[in-house]
């Protein structure tokens, strides 16, 4: 997939949980962990805004890509 | 607006909602109705050639040729045929009814059933062409036996349905593609 997500860093650094990132940007735990497992087919910019916000990064920490 | 509740199923699988239980219950009953009716078609053929010499009697009494007992049980055989397709017609229809109870009408498998239920609308007006046919040539008899065949050969409601029905399964695949792509967007 050219499109990663790097959530995983991006809690890592913060020191949070998916679980309490979950309950934070009000998305379930289950959808969350389909962008962390790169799963998902698309993303809402509502959710991209919540993930910065409580993040506190630009859409280009959480997103990659990768050319095939 | 009020919508139906997705979630209104019971555990056994009958729709809570009332137009789709009834709907249901209304499937159900056609659907027993044609096993009925395509049993009795098929009985009927049976009993036709059992008491072969008494029908052929009573052939006579209308003038019509005792070589006409083939052609009367390809009436009836077509009749059963028609009704067993109608069959599948309400079976594929009680079930998309039961997906929409479900909460889950866009799914692939609806658009092949409206598919099927389109190209079986179509058999059938298709088998109604010899039936129509054969019913004519029945009335035909010098003394026409007091029976009402209602055949009408082919119906441009049911071509028209067939149509509407192809074009529905389209929507639905639409549909189910759109759904699938609304599931994976978190």
């Amino acid at each position: 997939m050219a499109i990663t997500v790097k959530l995983d860093d991006r809690l890592h650094d913060k020191r949070i949980t998916l679980t309490e990132l979950a309950e934070r940007v009000d998305i379930t735990l289950a959808n969350l962990s389909i962008l962390k497992t790169g799963k998902a087919r698309a993303i809402r910019f509502s959710t991209l805004q919540a993930l910065c916000r409580e993040l506190d990064c630009q859409p280009g920490d959480l997103l990659g890509y990768l050319p095939d | 607006m009020n919508y139906p509740n997705p979630d209104a199923v019971e555990p056994h699988g009958v729709p809570t909602d009332r137009l789709l239980r009834v709907v249901r219950l209304a499937l159900v009953a056609a659907q027993g109705l044609c096993v009925f009716t395509a049993t009795g078609a098929l009985v009927a053929i049976a009993i036709m050639f059992v008491t072969r010499d008494r029908f052929i009697a009573r052939l006579a009494e209308h003038r019509i040729e005792a070589s006409s007992i083939g052609w009367i049980a390809l009436l009836l055989l077509l009749a059963a045929t028609m009704v067993v397709l109608g069959f599948f017609v309400l079976r594929h229809l009680r079930r998309i009814v039961d997906s929409v109870a479900h909460g889950e009408p866009f799914v692939p498998v609806n658009a092949d059933r409206l598919n099927h239920m389109a190209w079986l609308v179509l058999a059938i007006q298709l088998l109604a062409v010899p039936m129509t046919l054969l019913a004519f040539w029945f009335d035909s008899a010098p003394v026409k036996p007091n029976v009402h065949h209602g055949s009408e050969g082919i119906s441009i409601g049911a071509l028209l349905l067939a149509l509407i029905l192809f074009i529905l399964a389209r929507v639905f695949r639409i549909g189910a593609e759109m759904r699938d792509e609304l599931e994976g967007t978190v």
